[in-house]
């Protein structure tokens, strides 16, 4: 069974990002560091709420998106 | 001090006119569907608040911005130019040199209509990276897309520059059957009530399976 890498915790890339800007650092850690920093899962965007100043309600405009989304 | 969605708000400076609400809706969208909150100085109808202190609040929050400097031209009544979006990314520029940390990380996109009108009347900005969008929604959508992905450095999944722009099209299709849900008119909607509108179409359509955020 083929096993998947761990997504790194935020130390360990903190710490590879540190490695990576040391300008003393040898040329093999800097690419250990970049290959650590490569596993970095990127994450799905999260649509934001609008403010809740308007005319509209929130449950009255997911109501109204519902509806049009349905009839397709 | 700054709000906690200091990092997912998007200033917006742009023109509030008629003409160029496609554009500003091209823009909501884009700013939504990429996981940022637009602000502007629309969203408060208070005219108690001082309008410039206001826009400095928003600026404040704001650790990105978006500024639309084409409806720099001549007023045809007063025969003056017309200088709040240059004022407002000069106050935008100003937290971004002179203030503290958080502040220097502010990151701005500037937009025009055609490329290299500004040098005729802001030729100071010239070292700045300034795009235009030919006053078309789906270049704008590409143009605000791109630059918030690079600003997250890749490391956030929003969709491509194609895709948003079909979705974009989709909303304009469904917003007048979504007005007659909430029981409005499309000409008669605020920012805000756009924003909604866009915002809970989004939530509902999200492209990808998504994490929904109801604050």
């Amino acid at each position: 069974m083929k096993h998947h890498n761990k997504t790194p915790t935020k130390n360990i890339l903190n710490k590879a990002g540190k490695t990576l800007s040391n300008p003393n650092t040898s040329a093999s850690k800097k690419s250990a560091a970049g290959k650590i920093l490569s596993q970095k899962a990127a994450k799905i965007r999260t649509i934001q709420s609008a403010p809740k100043v308007g005319s509209i309600s929130r449950s009255d405009a997911k109501r109204a998106a519902r509806v049009v989304l349905k009839k397709k | 001090m700054s709000s906690a969605n200091y990092s997912l708000n998007v200033f917006i400076n742009c023109p509030f006119d008629n003409e160029y609400r496609p554009l500003m809706d091209a823009l909501v969208f884009s700013i939504y569907d990429c996981g940022h909150k637009p602000r502007c100085a629309l969203e408060e109808h208070n005219s108690g608040n001082v309008r410039v202190d206001k826009i400095k609040k928003l600026i404040l929050n704001s650790k990105f911005g978006i500024h639309d400097i084409s409806r720099t031209e001549l007023d045809s009544k007063s025969g003056f130019p017309r200088f709040n979006m240059p004022l407002e990314l000069g106050v935008f520029l100003g937290a971004q040199f002179f203030g503290n940390k958080q502040q220097k990380n502010k990151n701005c996109l500037i937009i025009d209509s055609e490329n290299y009108r500004y040098q005729s009347f802001i030729s100071d900005i010239a070292g700045q990276d300034i795009r235009a969008h030919n006053s078309n929604p789906e270049q704008l959508i590409k143009l605000v897309r791109d630059w918030l992905h690079d600003a997250n450095g890749g490391s956030i999944i929003i969709p491509g520059a194609k895709v948003m722009a079909s979705r974009f099209n989709q909303f304009k299709h469904d917003l007048p059957k979504m007005c007659e849900e909430v029981k409005k008119e499309v000409d008669e909607l605020t920012f805000v009530d756009r924003a909604m509108l866009i915002s809970s179409w989004l939530t509902e359509n999200p492209q990808f399976p998504t994490k929904k955020n109801n604050n």
